[in-house]
């Protein structure tokens, strides 16, 4: 478990070299709009990068790079004109509702369903729900978002078009409802891909599991037949959707940016759009690697639940 | 490899490309022209216009098949760019070993920890607009570690096998031995690792391209023409339909071209021919 947690901490490391890398090989800095203009002094210049420590060398910059984002001081954010912590504690709770909810969802709609096209797998039903998990799989994320906004928003009026809560809107126990109102449209959208993958990876495995010799030995005990499903061959086979778990959370926090822009939920996507558009570098640098960092941790949160799953990854330190 | 290659999802793929590849001999119009921007914009398919004409009365059909030119052209050109960076890196990392293997892997898992958008936002956000060409680099770029690591994988496993550990003892040199012996090895795990590559590239220069990030109006790529038809009313359905069926049928065309090659290869292992 330490090791792992080692190499989790490793692999954070290189991430944050890897955003530092892209800053620096981006050419100019976060001024040069504001800077590098005939009417500006060139000591004016200087003085201000100086200020920033821009003028270091790059292996100093990278020293206090790293020891800033350890203090959670990701740099300035010259397009919000705050500090990129703050922009971003503002804004990553919010997505991380976004995300939680759909990943919920996702899970929890994509784990029985797939576990039943497995265990099923010959019945007509279950072919078509695999054949149309794929065709899901298919449709971009942006293209989902831009059907579910035109039909069930636009065109029906079933759920509001965008945001995150009805602007003078209702407080209290209706207002958190005027959110879930608000979330469910971008929350299913952002489900739907994920949800798609789980059911077709838990079919897979499900499937395999099913004629395995344990579950014949399960049956011979007389062990009712949803028994043997649920208690013998789910458990086994939820290893490989587990070990995706990571995988799939890192895809979600890519769909994140463009479903936040889509449904103008006002979330850390939509924050690092911006930002891009802005050409905010410290703000997008700091996004991602929150994003990633994230990510990471949901791999290790993963890794613990696939060690719950299979006694078999206990005994391998 | 008895892979069972789906004949549709071929069929499909080939004629995308063949209608990219043709676009400016096939497509009617020129796919910026704005034929009567006072009395064409907005019209449903017809037999003048099957597709449609769009709200500057361009036509729809051209403006796609151009689209299809952008689109799958930056696919395949970083479907190229990360099947060779992956394969390097793969095979590298497998014949290498040690501190070298440790060093690639370890960097492929810090980058695959990066979701690839934000990746990609991060590369856009520097460079501000990109060509063509610069952004199949960069798509290529941010997309070789999945191959990186199924090529290392399969690339450990062939090395492990007797013939090339025959060929070792003979003394075949590195290079040749790599060429000869490992290459056509790891065929099938690259078309799987390129087919997968190309269905994962579509949505994100698509995508890209409807942020607005990515191929930018007057040219047109399938993104932008989503971005164009962006909440609009549904009575002018043709130009959200048409791009979404381009995209989702070759996108789902690859994802079942690369599940029949895996499973072909999964089935050479069941039956002992691997």
């Amino acid at each position: 478990m330490l090791s792992r947690l080692l190499q989790g901490a490793l692999v954070v490391l290189g991430v944050v070299a890897i955003c530092f890398t892209l800053i620096r090989l981006a050419p100019g800095d976060p001024f040069f709009r504001a800077l590098d203009e005939a009417a500006v002094p060139a000591a004016q210049r200087d003085a201000q990068r100086a200020a920033f420590g821009y003028d270091r060398p790059i292996p100093e910059q990278f020293v206090r790079f790293v020891v800033n984002a350890a203090r959670g001081e990701l740099g300035w954010s010259h397009s919000r004109g705050e500090p990129v912590a703050r922009a971003l504690a503002t804004t990553v709770p919010v997505s991380a509702l976004l995300i939680a909810v759909a990943a919920l969802l996702a899970f929890g709609v994509g784990i029985p369903l797939g576990a039943w096209m497995g265990w099923h797998a010959e019945r007509p039903t279950a072919r078509w729900l695999d054949r149309g998990a794929l065709l899901l799989l298919s449709v971009p994320d942006y293209v989902l978002a831009l059907l579910a906004v035109m039909g069930p928003a636009l065109a029906w009026r079933l759920f509001p078009v965008g945001g995150m809560r009805t602007e003078f809107g209702p407080t209290g126990a209706a207002g958190l409802l005027d959110v879930a109102r608000h979330l469910a449209l971008p929350a299913l959208t952002l489900a739907l891909p994920i949800g798609a993958v789980v059911a077709r990876l838990q079919r897979a495995a499900m499937r395999t599991v099913r004629d395995a010799d344990f579950v014949r030995t399960a049956r011979a005990t007389g062990a009712s037949e949803a028994r043997v499903a649920r208690r013998h061959a789910l458990r086994s086979a939820l290893v490989p959707v587990l070990a995706y778990a990571g995988v799939h959370l890192a895809t979600a926090l890519g769909g994140v940016v463009v479903i936040e822009r889509i449904f103008a939920w006002p979330g850390m996507g939509r924050l690092l759009y911006e930002g891009v558009l802005s050409r905010d570098y410290p703000l997008v640098a700091g996004g991602v690697l929150v994003a990633a960092v994230g990510a990471v941790l949901g791999t290790m949160l993963a890794d613990l639940a696939l060690r719950w799953a299979d006694p078999r990854q206990r005994g391998l330190e | 490899m008895n892979a069972r290659l789906p004949r549709n999802a071929l069929v499909v793929l080939g004629a995308m490309l063949v209608a990219a590849a043709l676009a400016p001999w096939l497509a009617p119009y020129a796919p910026s022209a704005q034929l009567d921007p006072a009395t064409l914009a907005w019209r449903p398919p017809s037999l003048a216009h099957p597709l449609g004409t769009d709200s500057f009365s361009r036509d729809v059909l051209s403006r796609m098949l151009h689209g299809a030119r952008s689109t799958l052209g930056v696919a395949v050109l970083a479907v190229a760019v990360s099947l060779t960076l992956g394969t390097l890196v793969g095979a590298l990392a497998a014949t290498a070993r040690g501190v070298v293997d440790a060093l690639l892997m370890r960097l492929t898992d810090a980058l695959l920890a990066i979701p690839r958008l934000l990746l990609l936002l991060l590369v856009v956000a520097g460079a501000g607009t990109l060509d063509l060409a610069p952004l199949a680099l960069v798509l290529g770029a941010t997309g070789w570690m999945t191959t990186a690591r199924l090529v290392r994988q399969e690339t450990a496993r062939l090395l492990a096998t007797e013939h090339l550990r025959g060929a070792r003892v003979l003394g075949v040199p590195w290079p040749r031995l790599l060429r000869r012996h490992v290459l056509p090895g790891l065929a099938p795990t690259l078309a799987v690792a390129a087919t997968a590559a190309f269905a994962a590239a579509v949505p994100l220069e698509s995508g890209l391209s409807y942020l607005g990030l990515g191929v930018r109006t007057p040219l047109p790529s399938w993104g932008n023409l989503l971005a164009d038809a962006e909440s609009l009313p549904l009575q002018h359905w043709w130009l959200i339909v048409f791009p979404t069926l381009a995209i989702a049928t070759t996108v789902l065309a690859a994802n079942r071209l690369a599940e029949a090659i895996a499973d072909g290869m999964q089935r050479d292992v069941d039956e002992g021919t691997r």
